[in-house]
């Protein structure tokens, strides 16, 4: 629910109040009592002293019986105290894991546009850091304030009745103190923000390097990566020291209020005292309330920072939370609805696309001009063009993984702008020129996406078995090679496998949930020939009925397709099938024995190295 | 309990916690004189914290029960004057340690990155990213703000409790004993629940790391999740490792909060101990009223600290866990450890220049478990000669690759470079010799001068390289030409573009032995016929090992190799192989088509 809506802090703070209503109402029942008998116990002590500086052997029942009742009401906190704690600091874990699935469906939701502008290790660092300080506002940042509340107020009531006078000399320590305290605290809350950005700026900084590991250990960086990490790391040092001296210097000295306390105690007890006004056990009593007043301005202090902490936390987790979704992003199509879509004819119409400059705000030259052609269902599209053509621009815009206006394209009638990313990404599939694989075993990536999605069977009503998927995309050879066979561990990012296999693994992907219409980005780069050809076949063979997108810029993985577009600069300079293009356009003809005719390319390097 | 925990410790992998601690000793050791100088305000704080209760006793009996208030003022004083003493000790005490603290981890954290580059492939193979990254933040935090405060708290709190026994012993044995009788069940629970919630943390911490790795490798695949309308799917499985963290997490509140109340309950029944047992001591005059108020007093100083003590030493578990997974990384092996090296002395001059390579009889697998992916594969190169490798993917090729550059290690056979055994040379030397064109291109945050000169080279060396694989002209064209900064991992650039610098890398680093590894593959064809002249150029020039999927790049090839499931099937040069007939004019006759 707190995916739709951008929310303020205090809206925030009260949904996950209110969400842990009962624990809270319990703990503070807990907490209040807890604090009740606290207060109580110095005056049974007092009851005892006082017995025990008059005659004792006279009092002895009495004695006795003011001993047994501390123990009984010791027994009883134990009990009341463990409750109050768990219920106390159990909501701060529970929305702990909230907050991280809130925050995880809420990324997912976001499109592009958010996520290219926040790199992955801000938002990761945002989730595992920041959320620490939001467990600790909601755990021990409530409990303990419920604990300040109470014993702020029972105590100075159960001291005003003994002694109003020595209650008010208790309190001029207690609020000097506190004035130098919120001096220092105002400081720290800047340099606790200071801390975590610096904090985050490592945390970036090294998810940077051991992705680029390879390149660092083969160029042997290693100095230099030192260096850079040895900046950030001073930062980091440098404002964690400042806090610390805060900690150290400024903080304590509400501590020390405590002891300030019990020598006013006793040097105007003694002063009551000897005027009668004050018994010996009074005096007890008082020093104790001295301790139960000084600590909740002492774990005030922790808790302030806990409070601020959390505030400063919540700042940089609302980033995420606030970003703003389209709302028919949020949107999703009932199963009949989804069933009524299928086999749609996909038409794009003048499509222009240009990418913000974020920089000068300048309109900058559109990547895609003007494009346009149509894709009934079950037919096969090719789409040529070099570097900067648009090529991927177009993918993507056709999956809708960019940002798009109403009114370019249309899946059936319907523009597919209204539909939500994750509807239209059930109907276009879209294996992109690097694949992902996630660490995990092959069987579980090529089973990715599977999940929670109704298996699209193809019109003979079945669809392939992992196996199936994975032979048709050519990798059964490899995987025998593999430890474990498909049940082998692919390591991050797929890792262990090689361009070629990675790419291979997500066309079985493709093919083991396939969509009714298959984009394959530039996806066979890096397969040979022979291998691109059989899996060509093997689509052309199991996708019969559905439609299919081939971007490259090997002419050989497009020449058998319905139609093929040649994007240059954004626009389409040609179009038609493989033999019509041959002759209509100079720029195929020329990619073409580009790639076909070894001798040509020989004899114009020649003539190149000849001027 | 303990003794016998560590013998049995002994012969597990693990070390025990002393041992841990030991290695990380070593940190701290560098900043002795703020240990000493911390160390030295010790025994002012000591003697404060006696002083206080004293002085206390002396009012209460000699003032309060009297009501001769003539040295009430002068006494006030002294404890007043305890009490600074007692902030400015204890101040120099914190602040000097937790400066040690924060130093060693700031030198920890760079230790253990020189480490991590120098940890063999292997080891970034089976760690995903995510959890290598939080032993680097998170386990370092937990260290700082958990082992480094616990362990101040904890010394100086023993220090001080044990002070205060000693102290109220001399004052009256009988109360005092009162209170010892109450450590040996408070120290029991102690144990006890630390030990389930050493546990219980151990726990958190792993599913931590799993969930910290599963999230991160969703949020930089993010494009994908959202691609195949997997959001629902990562979250679920996303939500099921979050549900695992709050399970032990939630039953690890229990514990805690069990130690923490039973702890403080044994506090206020001591008082009623005290009172019990003082008010025969009071009747019989063996002792005063004032010294039975002061013991109630000093309680909270002594179980205060007791209780703490049982926070302190859940906090030091959690650091525990970390500790533990920062010295798993510390033994991780490095590359070439246990190896035996040639000396600098052995190799002399030999490797300044490249001579020759020759693989015999070279067999290799992963790992041990694993089917062998090159076996018996063997062939030689001389300076100035081409070597071209052909095959399927998975055939092998890339692993001869991972082989000359020592990503992998651990082969079968006999890999000579200048007559030295490969596996003996170090890494390093192999530098000045090899230079690996990256199969994937990786870019750092920097400029594009620096993406191609890797700050080894002059900005002329840069122009230079790019020059010559003809990427200056694109270069220029970006917004500040070669001082244009790459932003996450080089998204303004195409595929094509990234291969271009990586390539322009390669050119500027200088080795006498080029290995390019699929490097032409996901180029346009109008770009790719100019890399296709550079290479030419570099094959002209330079010694190449070269994987390609184009034929026509490694048609000048003086040797080509055939690679077929780990084995070499053919080998000669173009014109033999085409007389062959065999897989490779197969191959050739496919790519005509």
């Amino acid at each position: 629910m707190l995916v739709d809506t951008p929310q303020s802090k205090g809206q925030l703070i009260w949904h996950y109040l209110w969400q842990n209503r009962l624990s809270y109402s319990l703990a503070i029942l807990f907490i209040f009592l807890v604090n009740l008998l606290q207060v109580e116990i110095p005056l049974m002590v007092k009851t005892t002293i006082d017995l025990l500086s008059g005659d004792i052997s006279q009092n002895h029942d009495a004695l006795l019986n003011g001993i047994f009742m501390i123990i009984g009401a010791s027994m009883v906190m134990i009990v009341i105290r463990i409750l109050s704690r768990m219920f106390g600091l159990n909501p701060g874990r529970f929305v702990e894991a909230q907050l991280k699935n809130d925050l995880f469906a809420k990324l997912n939701r976001l499109t592009d546009g958010f996520h290219s502008k926040n790199n992955s290790g801000k938002l990761i660092s945002i989730i595992n850091n920041d959320i620490t300080g939001i467990r600790l506002f909601f755990g021990i940042g409530f409990m303990s304030m419920f604990n300040i509340i109470f014993a702020l107020s029972l105590t100075p009531i159960y001291m005003w009745r003994i002694s109003p006078s020595l209650t008010l000399y208790c309190l001029l320590p207690i609020a000097s103190a506190f004035i130098i305290y919120r001096f220092g605290f105002v400081q720290l809350r800047a340099m606790w923000t200071a801390r975590m950005n610096s904090l985050q700026n490592l945390s970036e900084q090294l998810v940077h390097f051991l992705s680029g590991m390879d390149v660092i250990k083969a160029e042997f960086m290693d100095d230099w990566v030192q260096q850079e990490i040895a900046q950030s790391n001073q930062k980091l040092l440098d404002v964690t020291l400042k806090i610390q001296r805060i900690q150290v210097f400024i903080l304590p000295i509400l501590n020390y209020a405590n002891e300030v306390m019990k020598i006013l105690i006793l040097g105007l007890g003694a002063v009551l005292v000897s005027k009668s006004e004050l018994t010996v056990g009074e005096i007890t009593a008082f020093l104790s309330y001295s301790v139960m007043l000084a600590m909740p301005f002492m774990s005030l202090g922790r808790i302030l920072s806990v409070l601020q902490m959390g505030m400063a936390s919540l700042k940089s987790v609302m980033t995420i939370l606030n970003a703003k979704v389209d709302p028919t992003n949020l949107l999703r199509l009932s199963a009949e609805e989804t069933q009524s879509i299928k086999r749609s004819t996909l038409s794009v119409k003048n499509l222009t696309y240009r990418y913000d400059n974020n920089e000068t705000n300048e309109l900058t030259e559109p990547t895609l001009k003007n494009i346009s052609f149509e894709l009934p269902q079950g037919k096969k599209l090719g789409i040529l063009g070099s570097i900067g053509s648009g090529k991927t621009t177009l993918v993507n815009c056709l999956n809708h993984l960019l940002d798009l206006e109403a009114g370019c394209i249309f899946y059936g009638a319907q523009d597919i702008t209204q539909y939500s990313r994750h509807d239209w990404h059930k109907q276009v599939r879209t294996i992109t020129q690097e694949p992902y694989l996630f660490s995990a075993t092959l069987t579980e990536n090529v089973e990715f996406g599977s999940k929670n999605n109704e298996l699209n069977p193809n019109t003979a009503g079945q669809h392939l078995s992992v196996a199936q998927a994975i032979e048709a995309a050519q990798l059964t050879n490899d995987i025998k090679r593999f430890s474990n066979q498909a049940d082998t561990i692919v390591g991050e990012k797929g890792i262990m496998l090689s361009g070629g296999q990675k790419q291979r693994v997500s066309i079985a992907r493709a093919l083991y949930t396939p969509a009714d219409i298959l984009i394959l980005d530039n996806v066979l780069s890096a397969v040979d020939y022979e291998t691109e050809r059989a899996i060509m076949g093997e689509l052309n063979n199991k996708l019969v009925d559905r439609s299919l997108i081939v971007v490259s810029h090997r002419i050989s993985a497009l020449q058998d397709m319905d139609e093929i577009l040649v994007l240059k600069e954004g626009e389409i300079i040609a179009r038609g099938k493989h033999q019509q293009l041959l002759k209509d356009s100079a720029y195929y003809k020329q990619t073409w024995q580009l790639q076909q005719s070894e001798q040509q390319n020989e004899l114009q390097n020649d003539q190149e190295a000849n001027s | 309990m303990n003794k016998s925990g560590s013998k049995t410790d002994l012969n597990k992998p693990t070390k025990s916690d002393w041992q841990i601690l030991f290695t990380f000793w070593q940190y701290a050791a560098k900043y002795k004189i703020y240990i000493i100088i911390g160390l030295s305000s010790m025994p002012f704080s000591l003697a404060a914290n006696l002083l206080f209760p004293w002085l206390m006793i002396k009012i209460i009996d000699e003032q309060l029960m009297t009501g001769q208030l003539e040295q009430l003022p002068l006494m006030l004083m002294y404890m007043s004057g305890v009490l600074v003493m007692n902030y400015i000790s204890d101040a120099i005490y914190s602040y000097s340690l937790r400066l040690v603290g924060q130093r060693s981890i700031f030198d920890i954290r760079q230790t253990l990155i020189t480490r991590i580059v120098k940890l063999p492939r292997a080891y970034f193979d089976k760690t995903p990213t995510g959890v290598t990254l939080s032993r680097l933040t998170s386990d370092l935090e937990s260290i700082g703000d958990s082992f480094v405060l616990g362990v101040l708290g904890i010394v100086k709190d023993t220090i001080n409790t044990l002070g205060l026994i000693i102290f109220l012993y001399l004052i009256n044995w009988q109360l005092a004993t009162v209170i010892l009788v109450l450590f040996p069940p408070i120290l029991i629970i102690t144990k006890y629940v630390s030990h389930k919630l050493r546990g219980l943390y151990q726990t958190t911490r792993s599913s931590l790391a799993r969930s910290t790795g599963y999230l991160q490798e969703c949020i930089r695949g993010i494009t994908t999740v959202q691609l195949f309308a997997a959001e629902s799917e990562v979250e679920d499985k996303y939500k099921s490792l979050t549900d695992e963290f709050l399970h032990a997490q939630v039953k690890a509140n229990v514990w805690d909060a069990t130690l923490f109340s039973v702890v403080a309950g044994i506090t206020t029944i001591a008082m009623a101990l005290i009172i019990w047992t003082g008010s025969n001591l009071v009747l019989s005059s063996a002792v005063s009223l004032g010294v039975v108020i002061a013991f109630i007093n000093t309680l909270e100083k002594i179980f205060v600290p007791i209780r703490e003590f049982t926070s302190q030493i859940t906090e030091i578990q959690r650091s525990f866990a970390a500790f533990e997974h920062l010295n798993e990384l510390f033994n991780e092996p490095l590359e070439e450890t246990g190896q035996d090296l040639y000396s600098e002395n052995e190799i002399g001059d030999q490797l300044d220049t490249f001579v020759s390579i020759d693989f015999k009889q070279v067999s290799f697998r992963y790992k041990s478990s694993d089917p062998y992916v090159l076996n018996n594969v063997s062939f030689s190169l001389k300076q100035g000669r081409q070597l071209a490798l052909v095959g399927t993917t998975g055939s092998g090729k890339s692993t001869v690759m991972r082989l000359l550059t020592k990503t992998y290690e651990g082969y079968e056979g006999s890999i000579l470079v200048n007559g030295l055994e490969l596996s003996n040379i170090p890494k390093l030397k192999l530098s000045t010799l090899f230079t690996m064109m990256q199969q994937d291109v990786f870019l750092f945050e920097q400029d594009v001068s620096f993406n191609i000169g890797l700050a080894k080279v002059d900005q002329a060396a840069i122009v230079k390289a790019a020059k010559y694989v003809y990427a200056h002209d694109f270069i220029e064209s970006l917004p500040a030409g070669y001082n244009t900064v790459l932003t996450s991992g080089g998204d303004q650039l195409s595929a094509g573009q990234k291969q271009l610098i990586s390539f322009a890398r390669a050119m500027t680093s200088g080795g006498q032995l080029m290995l390019l590894d699929e490097a032409t593959s996901s180029i346009d064809s109008v770009t790719e016929s100019l890399i296709q002249k550079a290479l030419e150029r570099v094959f002209q020039e330079r010694t190449v090992i070269a994987i390609a999927h184009r034929l026509s790049t490694i048609r000048e090839s003086d040797q080509i190799l055939v690679l077929e499931a780990g084995e070499i099937i053919e080998r000669g040069n173009h014109d033999e192989l085409v007389e062959t007939k065999g897989v490779y004019a197969g191959l050739l006759q496919e790519e005509l088509v």
